[in-house]
């Protein structure tokens, strides 16, 4: 190895150089990040009236991309349709009571739990709020999660 | 007096990239096959027609199908643009490989050369990039999807997989501002910077005394013009012509309008990152999106840089053991690489069988050891049995990554069907 011969002056300059260049990057990386909105309860999605949902059922928002889940025991869960493996749009299948992906055959049961690989991770859920007896959901913040649990679950 | 005149400058202007007397063996076509200059070709086509492209495609999700559509009906030898856009950029995909597998296996990257194989490398990840950023702007169902996977298989890459797939994608799915942000990457900046590269790699080309030749007593020089000259012009029209026809009866493919609420069965990546997917599929994400590539880019990156005893740049396969070496290495890795894939999943089934261990270790290291194991052991039985050194070593393992990568690829693209399942 030769030996690193370097002054004040060689320094500095690399010193502003690389300044620079962090700089640079730095804005570049600004102006690529994805803006991240605030929860605001006016861009929630209204779902529609509580007593509208019967127990134990899925419903469908296929615009919105995700399924309603009514719990035997009245909670609410509102599930990403955005399989976890590598994101494509599952499907529920009323007959098995259970959600499909069409890509790589993963499965997930109505909690969003993995029934089947590859994928590994449960289904994302998205935070719901209730106002004036209506369920709001909030569509742009989808929450990642390993596994279910129970407080994931909203109760009028 | 004007052909004359026409004549000098475009001499002129070609002896400003060639010199004006080169090696004879340098201009043999089995040199290089004209690879390099095929790539800058069909860059150059591609450049043209993307230009063209450009006056009648609408970046936004609301119209980008609908303004191919009427490219495709309403206007003339619209289509026929298309169509060669498509394939020369495909073509280059593939040429920009085989021009990799050439300059590595006439051993033509070491000493003054090293700079310019990194400068290569570069612009390998530049091509696939601008491939990948173009191939989503149809809109359709095969470019959504695709590129919903293959931003979500960058995801699985640990600490910041997450955060590089949404910065790519502008948020956590594709949609718009992701249509948007491929657009001006793949028209705008990926250009520019190949361009820039290619620049650099043409003069280090030079730098270097042209392609690299084994050394001999006395070597025969000469006239650039005509003798390189005439015959890069043929290759070109060749080239040109036989894109030209395919384009004129090959249609380059378009499905219906994305729609993000119906996946296709099965969604599978754009073809040369099959390879890829079909890794995911096998061993842990952290090894499949992260370790492994990692490991082989720091590989070839470093090819160059490792000391060798004897190197003979310029010479193919470095030597005749080399040569068979390299067609031992293919066929062994084809085999093994196909046979360890349907081993590990049907026999070994890790994921199940060691349920209880930490998936790190029984879906990641463990197949990688186990794969990693007889593949040592080939290569040392080179070393030992056929006294191989370490250039044809290298050799026989670069050619392993490669014939693996492609077993894989092919794996995942043409024998998997419905849900990713073997169709046989
Ligand atoms: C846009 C893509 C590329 C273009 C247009 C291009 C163009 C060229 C041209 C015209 C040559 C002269 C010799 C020949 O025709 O083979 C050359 C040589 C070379 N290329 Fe590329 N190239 C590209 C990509 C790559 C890649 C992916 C690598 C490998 C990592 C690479 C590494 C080299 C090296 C090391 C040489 C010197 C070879 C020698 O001296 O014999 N290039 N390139
Ligand atoms: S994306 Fe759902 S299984 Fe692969």
């Amino acid at each position: 190895m030769k030996k690193l011969k370097i002054n004040r002056r060689k320094f500095f300059k690399r010193f502003l150089y690389s300044l620079v260049t962090l700089q640079f990057v730095y804005i570049l990386f600004r102006l690529f990040k994805p803006q991240k909105e605030a929860a605001d309860i006016e861009k929630f999605y209204d779902a529609g009236d509580v007593s509208f949902f019967q127990k134990g059922k899925m419903y469908p928002f296929g615009s919105e991309q995700f399924y309603l889940h009514r719990l035997t025991d009245g909670g609410f869960l509102a599930l990403s349709s955005r399989c976890t493996h590598l994101g494509c749009t599952v499907q529920f299948n009323a007959n098995n009571k259970r959600l499909e992906c069409p890509c790589h055959a993963s499965a997930f049961n109505t909690n969003g739990e993995v029934l089947s690989p590859p994928a590994t991770r449960a289904l994302d859920y998205y935070p719901v709020v209730f106002k004036n007896n209506r369920v709001l959901v909030d569509v742009n913040h989808p929450v990642r999660r390993n596994k279910h649990d129970n407080s994931q679950v909203k109760y009028v | 007096m004007r052909e004359p005149a026409t004549k000098k400058a475009i001499k002129k202007f070609i002896l400003h990239l060639h010199p004006l007397k080169i090696d004879k063996r340098a201009i043999a076509f089995n040199r290089t096959f004209g690879l390099g200059g095929i790539a800058a070709l069909l860059f150059t086509i591609l450049f043209i027609t993307g230009m063209m492209l450009k006056f009648v495609y609408i970046p936004s999700a609301g119209q980008a199908h609908d303004s191919i559509l009427s490219l495709k009906n309403d206007i003339i030898f619209g289509n026929l643009l298309r169509n060669l856009h498509y394939w020369s950029a495909m073509l280059l995909v593939v040429v920009a490989f085989l021009h990799l597998v050439r300059v590595f296996y006439s051993q033509s990257l070491f000493y003054e050369r090293r700079k310019n194989w990194l400068y290569g490398l570069l612009l390998m990840f530049l091509v696939v990039s601008a491939n990948f950023t173009g191939y989503l702007l149809p809109w359709d169902q095969l470019s959504f999807w695709a590129v919903t996977i293959m931003t979500n298989l960058l995801s699985y890459i640990p600490l910041f997989g997450e955060g590089l797939a949404d910065l790519i994608r502008d948020g956590d799915t594709v949609g718009e501002t992701t249509l948007l942000r491929f657009y001006h990457f793949h028209t705008g900046l990926l250009p520019l910077l190949m361009v820039f590269f290619m620049a650099i790699h043409f003069w280090l080309v030079r730098k270097a005394g042209g392609v690299a030749l084994p050394k001999i007593e006395k070597s025969k020089k000469v006239d650039t013009h005509p003798h390189l000259t005439y015959k890069e012009a043929f290759v070109a029209l060749i080239i040109i012509m036989a894109l030209l026809l395919f384009s004129i009866f090959v249609d380059a493919p378009l499905l219906e309008k994305a729609k993000p609420t119906v996946s296709p069965n099965p969604s599978k990546a754009p073809w040369y990152f099959m390879g890829f997917q079909e890794l995911l599929m096998h061993v842990h994400p952290v090894f499949g999106s992260f370790i492994i590539p990692l490991a082989v880019t720091v590989f070839f990156i470093a090819i160059p840089f490792i000391k060798y005893q004897e190197i003979e740049p310029g010479a193919w396969f470095h030597s005749k053991k080399g040569r068979k070496m390299t067609i031992a290495s293919a066929v062994f890795s084809a085999i093994f690489t196909f046979a360890f894939a349907i081993i590990n999943d049907a026999v070994f089934d890790f994921s199940n069988r060691l349920a209880e261990w930490p998936s790190l270790i029984s879906t990641g290291v463990l197949p990688t050891l186990l794969y990693l194991a007889p593949v040592t052991a080939f290569l040392y039985y080179f070393k030992i049995k056929h006294k191989a050194n370490r250039p044809e070593l290298m050799i026989g393992a670069v050619t392993i990554i490669l014939s693996a990568y492609i077993t894989m690829m092919l794996t995942g693209s043409l024998l998997r069907g419905e849900g990713m399942q073997l169709i046989f």
